[in-house]
């Protein structure tokens, strides 16, 4: 079953001959509950496409349909309500919000709805992100992996349809680095979340069903390892 | 708990310092806004508690009316309060000694009449049943010391009539030739004293005021009284009368103008209207100032939380959210500071009408009118909507602007890269001439276009308000001087009832005082001329020649008092003027010394001015004023002067005479012919007999002189002395001077404050935002002084900016207000450049000292940790 299709999708800076493509003309379709690895050298437009594809930058042609809705025929409020509620972004940088705790962080999404928080479903997350007694502590008192895992928690709190990770581990040491790669492909397993991850680490990679190679914006590869 | 409004909560902790400044901002303008309204409420009702003490407390009176029309109007719908009065008449006043005055002329008053009319007791009490009375304090001082307090005396009423029977109307002055033809006796006792009514100085009646009481059950079918009332709705009072008059059938009504333009209901009304023009003026200019504070406070805010904005627009929160936080914003500052900001109003206002009360206290106005501190009840609520709406103002574009923001370039503020390549071209001149500190600070500034407008903006704003007040301030001072002018004399004596051997006796013994300069003794004679159009003046011919008589030929009337000095007085006049006095004693040809300078007082706007165009060698043909003018039997005396001199000094002791006069000066010797002249058909004109001595006196030292100049009058008269001395009338002008200057200064301070603030908050944040760039330039080898120089740079560039748009634009502002000022005054125009140089250096140490400020905690940097920064 489709989850996402992405058809044609550009991205273009500059103009004239100071022109930079990051992203030309990509068309590609994701089945629900896939573990796509989207993988390239630096500069060949991975973060750009999936930042697209989240709904957190605009393209400059194209389009992006999940679950058959154009996003970006959506007004402001609504694709809002699209990245609160479908998606989950994850970020190499974390992107906590300083001055809210682990807990607040992680139900953002949640209380932008307005819509309260299950204990029970908070207190496993908490669990599982091995983030147990941090509940209100603020991400300067974390270490980086623990804030990753907190950034984590929000991008699956609202149990969105597609969950999007760019370079999750790229601020990591090793040990880190497994469990975030371990519990992202946890929740794709147990919760069947369709996970786009982008990467420049091979291993990491490897360790996805399908591999999409970009150069230059462009697809150059797209192989599926684990039918 | 909703989750935008506690991290609002929380970044506004977070960032303490610029919180609290927004709300120093708000708290300003509250504070501000509301003194204003509530100064000038104040003046307004020390304005009306004037008009209410010399005119009355009372919207309009109804005259003549009868029993049942008293009834209707009393109880009429309309009516607050109602009061019954009446005019009895004249009775004898055998002992005066006011040889113009020998009557007393009743009134009646009803209980509440006497509380609402301009009477006040000095003494005793009021009258409270029929045949009791009041009587004005003059009486005891002009021959009335048998009416004292407790006595009953009876009071011989009748009516005045001329030689023909004919009755007199009462406002006709004594006459010797009048008869009094009594008609009743009554007995009063008198309950207590008034103080000489200000009606009596503007009429002619010759009696002093007694006011009796007036008992409304004593009023019979045929009586008639007047009914005065103080209206519900005092706006509705023009449509209201006339309704009740026709209702009850009185034809006769008039309106209490004197307090009703002051309430601001009267229409044309010039003073109340300009007092309110100007209020609205530094209103609108403080309620510019405080936008521009506010609205760059969340500008600030909104940029400072951009990444953060960015982050919930990513995770989900719709643009509306986001909007509604930046207001949300808006509601905490505004909850702190309006209340704040209120209480600083009030309490600051309060404070400083005390201070000005202590300095005005017994000066323009009697001792128990005060400024009040008035609080409308809609002050509150009007301030508090008033920069509530600022506020939403300030914050609508940043948050539409916030929940605009892409989560994407929040995420990287990448709009800060997205730069165009044209953008920031500079010329190579800048780096010839600046240096690579200069042709950077040039570049940042252009890239940021939007940031560098709006400080330009704030600083031309902060300039404005700046230019605009301290012009405010200096018409208001020139304004006021032209009201409280400057009083040339040091003593003046007015003395009645003096024979010419007593007046010249009094004249050399004063004059022989130790510690008197000059002495001038003051005589005229009226009279007028008839001069063509050419000979007036341009003010007049512009403005009021056509309101003066006119004969078929053309000729308009003009009046000349012609006015003498006393001896050594005309020679000093004459000496300062560059005359010699001699040629202006001849006797054969009258030569006199024109004074060709008047002032508008009391008309609006005051200005001074050039009344007539006659020169040296032209000669008037001057008459004696007749009593009856259009009398086809009687020929007025003529003489022709010729004109000396023209001058627009004036003498000590002559001042500006009303609209359609000049003074002419003129020597002792030529005085007494024309007066002889004059005296010869003195019954048919008006003819002052100079029992009246008028003395001015300079003196190098007036204390105890006034007292010395008293005993010696006392010895030639028993009528009125009045003695003035004028250094107590100089201190209570410079003290009227100080508490204005108090008002304006505390203004101007105020207003600096607001535009301190706004430049310190707006750069200081400038240069914070700019921290990681900074950081980077330091990493790349810029070095101290290099750096120093960059900001010293930017700061010239925002100075020059802003005073290139600021000026402008202050003096534009600067001219509405002198047209503002010149609905009352008239002045010429001028800009405060001392200000205005004040203004420009100012502008230029706020700014490069703020920028040191701001620069120097960012030296101190570490380079990485700001490279790293998470910037909240």
């Amino acid at each position: 079953m489709e989850i996402l299709r992405v058809e044609n999708l550009s991205k273009v800076y500059g103009s004239g001959a100071a022109q930079v493509k990051a992203v030309d003309g990509v068309s590609f379709s994701v089945n629900r509950g896939e573990f796509v690895a989207v993988v390239g050298a630096s500069g060949s437009g991975k973060s750009t496409l999936l930042h697209m594809i989240g709904g957190v930058d605009r393209p400059t042609s194209g389009k992006v349909f999940v679950e058959d809705t154009d996003i970006y025929s959506l007004n402001e409020t609504n694709l809002a309500i699209f990245r609160r509620r479908q998606v989950g972004l994850i970020y190499q940088f974390y992107n906590l919000l300083p001055i809210l705790n682990v807990e607040e962080n992680i139900t953002l999404p949640l209380l932008l709805d307005g819509r309260k928080i299950d204990p029970q479903f908070l207190e496993e997350l908490l669990e599982t992100l091995n983030l147990k007694g941090r509940a209100s502590h603020l991400p300067n008192e974390l270490s980086g992996g623990e804030q990753q895992r907190v950034s984590i928690g929000r991008a699956l709190i609202n149990r969105p349809a597609l969950v999007l990770a760019d370079e999750p581990t790229g601020n990591l040491d090793s040990k880190n680095s497994k469990e975030i790669i371990d519990l992202l492909k946890l929740s794709n397993r147990r919760y069947h979340q369709t996970l786009i991850l982008v990467t420049h680490a091979h291993e990491i990679a490897l360790q996805a069903d399908r591999i999409i190679t970009l150069a230059d914006g462009r697809i150059v590869k797209d192989g599926v390892i684990r039918p | 708990m909703n989750i935008l409004n506690t991290l609002t909560r929380r970044s506004l902790k977070l960032n303490l310092r610029r919180t609290i400044a927004t709300i120093i901002g708000i708290i300003l303008s509250a504070a501000m806004i509301c003194a204003t309204i509530a100064i000038a409420a104040s003046f307004q009702d020390l304005f009306v508690q004037s008009a209410k003490s010399t005119d009355g407390n009372f919207h309009a009176t109804f005259y003549d009316v009868n029993p049942e029309q008293v009834k209707y109007i009393s109880d009429n719908a309309y009516t607050e309060v109602s009061m019954l009065s009446r005019n009895l008449g004249f009775a004898r006043f055998d002992h005066s000694t006011r040889e113009y005055r020998p009557y007393f002329y009743f009134k009646e008053y009803d209980a509440t009449a006497l509380r609402h009319m301009p009477i006040k007791l000095t003494a005793g009490r009021y009258p409270e049943k029929a045949g009791e009375l009041l009587i004005s304090e003059e009486v005891l001082e002009s021959g009335g010391e048998a009416y004292r307090i407790g006595e009953t005396i009876a009071f011989d009423f009748g009516e005045r009539t001329d030689t023909e029977e004919e009755p007199l109307p009462a406002d006709q002055p004594f006459d010797e030739t009048e008869q009094f033809v009594s008609t009743s006796t009554r007995a009063y006792t008198i309950t207590g004293y008034i103080e000489k009514p200000h009606f009596e100085h503007f009429s002619s009646i010759p009696g002093f005021t007694a006011v009796a009481y007036l008992d409304p059950a004593a009023i019979g079918a045929d009586d008639a009284v007047n009914v005065s009332i103080l209206g519900k709705n005092p706006r509705q009072v023009y449509d209201r009368v006339p309704e009740m008059a026709a209702a009850a059938g009185v034809t006769d009504y008039a309106y209490n103008n004197e307090i009703l333009k002051y309430m601001g209901i009267s229409r044309n009304e010039r003073a109340v209207n300009m007092l309110y023009s100007v209020a609205a003026i530094i209103i609108l200019l403080i309620a510019v100032g405080s936008v521009t504070v506010i609205y760059n406070a969340f500008a600030i805010s909104v940029n400072e939380r951009k990444k953060q904005f960015g982050l919930l627009a990513s995770t989900g929160a719709a643009p509306g959210q986001i909007r509604r936080t930046v207001f949300f914003e808006g509601v905490i500052l505004g909850l702190i500071g309006i209340p704040l900001g209120i209480l600083a109003g009030i309490g600051g206002i309060g404070v400083t009408l005390s201070v000005v009360n202590r300095l005005l206290i017994g000066s323009m106005y009697s001792e128990d009118i005060a400024l009040r501190l008035v609080l409308s009840p809609l002050v509150v609520p009007a301030t508090a909507a008033f920069v509530a709406l600022i506020i939403f103002i300030s914050a609508y574009i940043p948050a539409k602007r916030a929940a605009a923001t892409s989560p994407i370039e929040a995420i990287r503020l990448s709009s800060d890269i997205k730069i165009d390549r044209k953008t920031v071209k500079t010329s190579p001149l800048t780096r010839r001439l600046f240096g690579i500190a200069g042709e950077l600070a040039l570049k940042n500034l252009k890239r940021n276009r939007r940031r560098f407008r709006t400080t330009v903006l704030s600083l031309c704003i902060s300039i404005v308000l700046f230019i605009s007040f301290s012009t405010f301030v200096n018409y208001a001072f020139l304004g006021t001087g032209l009201y409280y002018r400057d009083i040339p004399f040091d003593i003046m004596a007015d003395v009645y009832d003096l024979t010419p051997e007593a007046q010249r006796n009094i004249y050399e013994q004063v004059r022989a005082l130790e510690g008197v300069e000059r002495c001038a003794a003051i005589r005229s004679i009226h009279t007028e001329s008839w001069l063509e159009r050419e000979q007036f003046g341009p003010y007049l011919q512009e403005n009021y020649l056509e309101n003066f008589t006119r004969t078929r030929e053309g000729r308009y009337q003009f009046y000349f008092p012609l006015v003498t000095l006393g001896e050594d007085e005309f020679n000093t006049y004459t000496a300062e003027n560059g005359l010699t006095a001699e040629s202006f004693r001849g006797t054969e040809n009258f030569r006199g010394i024109l004074v060709n300078k008047g002032d508008s007082w009391p008309e609006a706007p005051i200005a001074e001015y050039e009344p007539l165009k006659l020169k040296e060698g032209d000669e008037l043909i001057l008459t004696g004023v007749l009593v009856e003018p259009n009398n086809p039997d009687i020929f007025p005396p003529a003489v022709t002067m010729e004109i000396g001199a023209v001058t627009d000094n004036f003498p000590l002791g002559v001042s500006s005479p009303a609209m359609g006069a000049a003074n002419l000066v003129v020597s002792e010797e030529i005085f007494e012919v024309i007066d002889q002249i004059m005296l010869e058909q003195s019954e048919h004109l008006m003819y002052d007999d100079h029992e009246h001595l008028q003395l001015y006196l300079i003196a190098d030292s007036s204390s105890g002189l006034a007292d010395k100049v008293h005993t010696i009058c006392e010895n030639y008269t028993d009528s009125r002395i009045y003695i003035q001395d004028v250094e107590a009338m100089q201190q209570e002008t410079k003290r009227i001077k100080t508490a204005f200057s108090i008002f304006l200064y505390g203004f101007i301070t105020l207003i600096t404050l607001i535009g301190v603030t706004n430049i310190f908050n707006t750069i200081s944040t400038n240069v914070a935002l700019r921290r990681r760039e900074f950081a980077m330039l330091k990493s790349m080898g810029m070095t101290p002084e290099g750096f120093n120089k960059m900001i010293n740079y930017e700061s010239i560039f925002y100075g020059l900016k802003a005073l290139l748009y600021g000026m402008p634009v202050g003096i534009l502002a600067s001219i509405w207000m002198y047209k503002s000022f010149g609905l009352v005054f008239e002045f010429a125009f001028f800009l405060p450049w001392k200000e205005i140089l004040i203004c420009v250096v100012g502008v230029f140490i706020i700014v490069f000292a703020t920028m040191l400020h701001a620069g120097s905690r960012l030296k101190r940097d570490n380079i990485i940790d700001a490279l790293k920064e998470e910037n909240l």
